[in-house]
């Protein structure tokens, strides 16, 4: 049972990381229509500001922090203000290969400015840091990454619900002229989105790091696995990306756990597969995913 | 009429086909001078020989492993050259930048491949393996910097150096035959690819051989990020001998997650799971330096081998920024094999691709200077195998190079049987 619960615990607190990565695709997608390739390399990018700040500016965590956010909100705006601002209107194929473009840009930039090395990430915490619970190790950094994200799914409910410019973005989202017709200022909304999922994104990344221990110029790869997860729960929806994050990451955990016990023609490498299993499984029923909203069009 | 879209496609098509006029004017059919036959890459005026270089010099993987190496390769043969070159003929190269892809490494060596005479360091498995065919058809031999198990079957593919399955094998004869553990419990835990198949099949050779106590053996995806799942079964399993077919980033996290979940065995890391970066890693550093490495050949430094003193000499004189690097001396000493083959078919007047090969497939032993043991190649795929031979290091973050040895050279049981 310990076995088990350990597994489970592993699991939601990997599927909040990818909840916050799916967070930053879906925020953009949902304001902007605009699938940015760019998020994993953004994730790099604050990772490793994050990492330099500590250990080579000698900064502390919780300053450094927020150091690797800043530069990347800081690229989300700048990209959104001198590119995709020239995008609007343009077919979604070409803002997409831009955004490919960007995170080709980004990645060669990291191995520029900090070469192809393994380098070591921050932590605030020891390794061994947390406490024993019935045989299960509830590790500081997965405990921050539970907590974090519960936090930040509540920030943003009411950021959405209840604020000027979380109304705003949803009604940019619901329609476009109609948000620009009532007096929203579309290319706020836009930028504030870009800030927004670069930050969310940023923290995922960080936290994904702390776990590791080391990063290199790959480690941005894991966008790669939070794409099933924001595409299972629906790509504009933001509480989809979530439970969509928290489905892909104890599927994967528990399967990885037990795949050994099964016939080594099934079981190896099972795991890696699964998450895109469950994506054709839930797309079958769902075409829009679990919280995707469903196009009406009148024919 | 023509239009500006056919005059478009007219010229897109001359651009495309450049680098094939390019590589067919540095083509040269087989000549002789003075005696000596000379194929591709070779100038008998200007007494040159030219040979490729297919290396990732960007991208992740340049940097700690593809510079390294192509630096080792160069710094051997600017000082053969700066010593009159093989028998007045001075060694050049034609370098490309791969970035760790197979299908860069396709188009790179059809970019040179009539420019040059051999390739003298084609780096890694998958973009080594995408050229074994192009190679084989045109006769061309490549030394590959990789410890693949499958280049032995490849006859113009030459290894340098023991495979990674015969790595596993020595790591637990170690276990078995030097430290007398019987009936070890043990585990590998491998990545999900051609490099950790190679490890798993090494390891269950070693299982059979040594009688060794089984208890799981786990994988992982390469783009993984979480080993919770992989380090809990391998705890579960109470493995007390844990091998590890992994990349230093992947090694980092599972060593530090199986140390969060209270589980410390003896860790074996295979020899590209480790790499001195890792010890720059403060909350990493007292875990890892717990943790064995299975490789081979001299430590940085050991100025006991003869060929140690010359290669930090030509480090120092043609690289000085490069550091104490274990794939330097790698690229370094897989020169030496290079050399031994130009030199063998320069002595028997022959220096076309075929002559190389026929070199090759004679040389019987090349002596590496001690930096690795002497290697020995014949003509079936056991004889390519060059060496069987391993040392085990402890991880010692005092040495130059992060490692110490704590075993002699040694070629174990099950590696001397094992056929390829």
């Amino acid at each position: 049972m310990a076995y088990f619960l350990q597994l489970v615990f592993a699991g939601a607190a990997q599927g909040c990381i990818y909840a916050l990565i799916g967070l930053g695709f879906s925020i953009i997608f949902k304001a902007s229509q605009v699938i940015n390739f760019a998020q994993g390399e953004l994730l790099l990018v604050g990772t490793y500001v994050v990492a330099s700040a500590v250990l080579n500016w000698h900064l502390p965590f919780l300053l450094a922090l927020p150091l690797g956010l800043l530069v990347t909100i800081v690229i989300g705006l700048l990209f959104e203000r001198l590119v995709l601002r020239r995008m609007i209107g343009r077919p979604p194929f070409t803002v997409l290969m831009i955004t490919i473009g960007l995170d080709i840009i980004l990645r060669t930039l990291v191995i520029v400015g900090w070469g192809s090395r393994t380098i070591p990430a921050a932590t605030p915490f020891a390794i061994t840091s947390g406490f024993n619970v019935a045989g299960v190790h509830l590790g500081s950094s997965d405990l921050w990454t539970l907590g974090v994200t519960v936090v930040l799914c509540a920030a943003l409910y009411y950021f959405f619900r209840h604020t000027r410019y979380g109304l705003a973005m949803r009604a940019t989202a619901l329609d476009q002229e109609a948000a620009l017709a009532m007096g929203i200022d579309v290319r706020n909304v836009y930028a504030l989105a870009w800030g927004l999922a670069a930050a969310i994104t940023t923290l995922g990344g960080v936290l994904l790091a702390i776990d590791s221990l080391a990063i290199d110029p790959n480690f941005g790869n894991a966008a790669l696995v939070a794409f099933p997860a924001i595409i299972l729960g629906g790509l504009d929806s933001v509480s989809g990306a979530v439970v969509g994050g928290v489905i892909i990451g104890l599927t994967s955990v528990l399967t990885a756990g037990y795949e050994s016990r099964l016939p080594a023609v099934v079981g190896t490498g099972l795991h890696e597969v699964t998450p895109y299993l469950i994506m054709i499984l839930i797309l079958m029923i769902r075409p829009y995913g679990l919280f995707g909203s469903r196009k009406v069009e009148r024919v | 009429m023509v239009t500006k879209r056919f005059l478009f496609a007219c010229i897109l098509i001359l651009l495309a086909g450049l680098p094939i006029l390019a590589g067919c004017a540095g083509s040269s059919t087989s000549s002789s001078s003075g005696g000596l036959k000379a194929g591709p890459g070779v100038d008998l005026n200007k007494k040159t020989i030219t040979l490729g270089i297919l290396s990732p010099y960007s991208g992740p993987v340049a940097g700690p492993v593809g510079i390294p190496i192509a630096n080792g390769v160069k710094a051997f043969f600017y000082h053969v050259n700066d010593h009159g070159g093989i028998n007045g003929f001075k060694v050049q190269f034609i370098e490309q930048d791969t970035q760790y892809s197979p299908q860069l490494e396709v188009q790179k060596y059809n970019q040179i491949r009539n420019q040059v005479l051999m390739i003298a360091d084609s780096l890694g498995t998958q973009p080594t393996f995408a050229i074994k065919d192009l190679a084989a058809a045109d006769h061309m031999l490549v030394s590959a910097a990789t410890l693949s198990s499958a280049l032995a079957r490849e006859k113009y593919l030459i290894l340098v150096g023991t495979p990674y399955r015969l790595q596993v094998e020595n790591a637990f004869d170690y276990v078995v035959n030097k430290l007398g553990v019987k009936n070890p419990a043990t585990a590998i835990i491998y990545q999900n690819d051609d490099y950790g198949q190679d490890g798993l099949t090494g390891y269950r050779e070693a299982v059979s051989v040594y009688h060794l106590h089984d208890v799981a053996q786990v994988s992982f995806a390469v783009n993984d990020t979480d080993f919770t799942a992989q380090v809990a079964q391998l705890k579960a399993s109470g493995a007390k001998y844990v091998f590890m077919t992994t990349l230093p980033t992947a090694t980092a996290t599972i060593i530090a997650t199986a140390y969060k979940l209270g589980y410390n065995p003896q860790w074996i890391l295979q020899s590209p799971a480790f790499s001195i970066q890792l010890l720059a890693v403060p909350a990493l550093k007292p875990l890892i330096s717990r943790a064995w490495v299975v490789s081979q050949g001299a430590a940085w430094g050991d100025t006991s081998v003869p060929g140690m003193a010359q290669m930090l000499q030509d480090q120092a004189k043609y690289f000085p920024k490069q550091q104490p690097d274990g794939y330097f001396e790698f690229g370094y000493a897989e020169s030496y094999v290079t050399y031994a083959i130009l030199k063998k078919a320069m002595d028997n007047g022959d220096l076309t691709r075929d002559g190389l090969f026929r070199a090759f497939e004679s040389l019987q032993s090349v002596d590496m200077g001690g930096l690795l043991p002497p290697a020995h190649y014949g003509s079936t795929p056991d004889q390519r195998v060059p060496t069987r031979d391993s040392v085990i290091y402890q991880v010692d973050a005092t040495q130059p190079a992060g490692v110490k040895p704590i075993s002699s050279d040694f070629t174990g049981v099950a590696a001397q049987q094992s056929h390829f």
